[in-house]
């Protein structure tokens, strides 16, 4: 038993032990025993969950490309294809959202009821994911739909800030303009229409972990429960479509 | 860190890499890493519900890993943080409270089973002995010192994990080792239990076997 046993650990100790230095630990052998059982290697059970993990993996590969890695992307040639696509179906519900709105005098609904009287027919691939399952094809809806859910995810002061910038570009082009009133009801539409309904995803952004302004912002001022309230529209589970995993 | 399976960073910055790009194989290597910290990370947000979240978690992480940017550390930060919210989704969900046994009274029984020296099984009451020990401190604490103690993160990502500055979750964690370290001098102390010192020590000397 060391003579350290029973001092009271300070600050320092405490940074010590965490950092798992042998001779901090060696003075505190009983809280070393927990720390390291704690940490002990893992017992099989605890990865039993590696192959759906896995399956969910390959499912979310085979789905879509990644959608921020373009340079990647623009390599291929189908990805260039597929580029063009989306910005052709960008710039047909662009148009038709204008000309309805034109035509009604209300905002244009980003997706539209069965469109008997456009003149641009979407592609199926207009609407996401139409039969409640996540869209298999890499397009416009998937790309949007994470827009907007960075969109929504954004404090309401800094939404304005993002339509001015280029990643940012297509859902202003998709909305039909550079207007907070139109890409917020856009937005709402588009969200409101996917089942998966997860707005609240953006907390867990990759991007946002390491960037500059990450989503710390977003929930440090609230507590430790701080998201609550930004991803509280999830669905009953949070993520999509768990039958998508196998 | 002591629960990772595999231990070379190197060897998981580059399954992370080959992941990302859609290596299956080396993303299993990657949930090997990275599963068992963070299901005993997830055992002190939501106790037993923590394998449910923690598969939970995975399908957003194998969903998105493409798209995360950064480096080994900064993947099991990201990581930890996907884990999170889902439990903090599925604490607001159930409406429940973690319910915490009295500390020491846990521990003790878990160090008594633990004296039995029969059968593998006890490696894992030991380990889940020690994180219902942490999971007994206040809710802050206990994360902190399971993000770093554990998931093996340092001060600053696991305060980007816990939307707090590095300085707020030393502090957290350091209150939750010093209570820890108390109660288990407390424990010395509680009548019936053998020789007191003496078998807190066979305990703990069990409990490190398990290392």
């Amino acid at each position: 038993m060391s003579i350290h046993q029973n001092r009271p650990i300070d600050h320092e100790d405490a940074e010590q032990i965490l950092r798992g230095d042998p001779a901090a630990r060696a003075g505190r052998s009983r809280l070393d025993g927990v720390l390291a059982a704690a940490a002990a290697p893992a017992g099989a059970w605890e990865t039993a969950g590696e192959d759906a993990a896995a399956a969910a993996f390959a499912a979310a590969h085979l789905a879509s490309p990644p959608q921020r890695r373009r340079t990647s992307m623009l390599k291929s040639g189908v990805a260039k294809i597929l580029t063009v696509k989306v910005a052709a179906a960008c710039l047909a519900i662009g148009g038709a959202g204008v000309a309805l709105a034109a035509g009604t005098g209300v905002l244009p609904s980003p997706l539209p009821k069965p469109p008997a009287q456009h003149s641009v027919d979407p592609s199926p691939s207009a609407h996401p994911r139409p039969s409640g399952r996540p869209s298999r094809h890499p397009g416009l809806p998937a790309e949007l739909l994470k827009l907007c859910q960075r969109y929504a995810a954004d404090p309401d002061g800094a939404r304005l800030g993002d339509l001015g910038r280029p990643e940012f570009g297509k859902l202003v082009e998709g909305a039909g303009g550079k207007d907070r009133d139109r890409v917020d009801h856009f937005c709402a539409d588009v969200l409101e229409s996917d089942p998966s309904g997860t707005p609240g995803d953006y907390p867990d952004d990759p991007d946002g972990f390491d960037g500059s302004d990450g989503f710390d912002g977003a929930d440090s001022s609230d507590g430790p429960d701080g998201h609550d309230g930004l991803d509280g529209h999830d669905g009953p589970d949070g993520h999509d479509d768990p039958d998508g995993a196998s | 860190m002591a629960a990772d399976p595999i231990g070379d960073p190197h060897d998981l910055a580059a399954a992370l890499t080959a992941a990302q790009a859609g290596d299956e194989a080396a993303f299993r290597t990657i949930y090997r890493a990275q599963q068992p910290a963070l299901l005993r990370y997830l055992t002190v947000l939501v106790g037993a519900d923590a394998e449910d979240v923690a598969s939970d978690a995975w399908l957003r992480i194998a969903r998105d890993m493409r798209t995360f940017r950064g480096d080994w550390d900064g993947f099991r930060g990201w990581a930890a943080t996907v884990a999170r919210h889902r439990a903090m989704d599925h604490r607001r969900r159930a409406r429940r409270r973690l319910v915490v046994a009295g500390p020491v009274e846990v521990l003790a029984a878990d160090l008594a089973a633990a004296h039995d020296p029969a059968g593998e099984v006890l490696d894992a009451i030991d380990t889940a002995a020690a994180i219902a020990f942490i999971g007994s401190l206040p809710r802050d604490q206990a994360e902190a010192v399971m993000l770093r103690a554990v998931v093996g993160l340092d001060a600053e990502t696991a305060g980007k994990v816990l939307g707090k500055r590095a300085g707020a979750v030393r502090t957290a964690a350091y209150r939750g080792l010093r209570t820890l370290s108390r109660r288990l001098d407390q424990y010395d102390g509680i009548p019936g239990r053998g020789s007191g010192r003496a078998t807190t020590g066979m305990g703990m000397a069990a409990l490190k076997e398990v290392k």
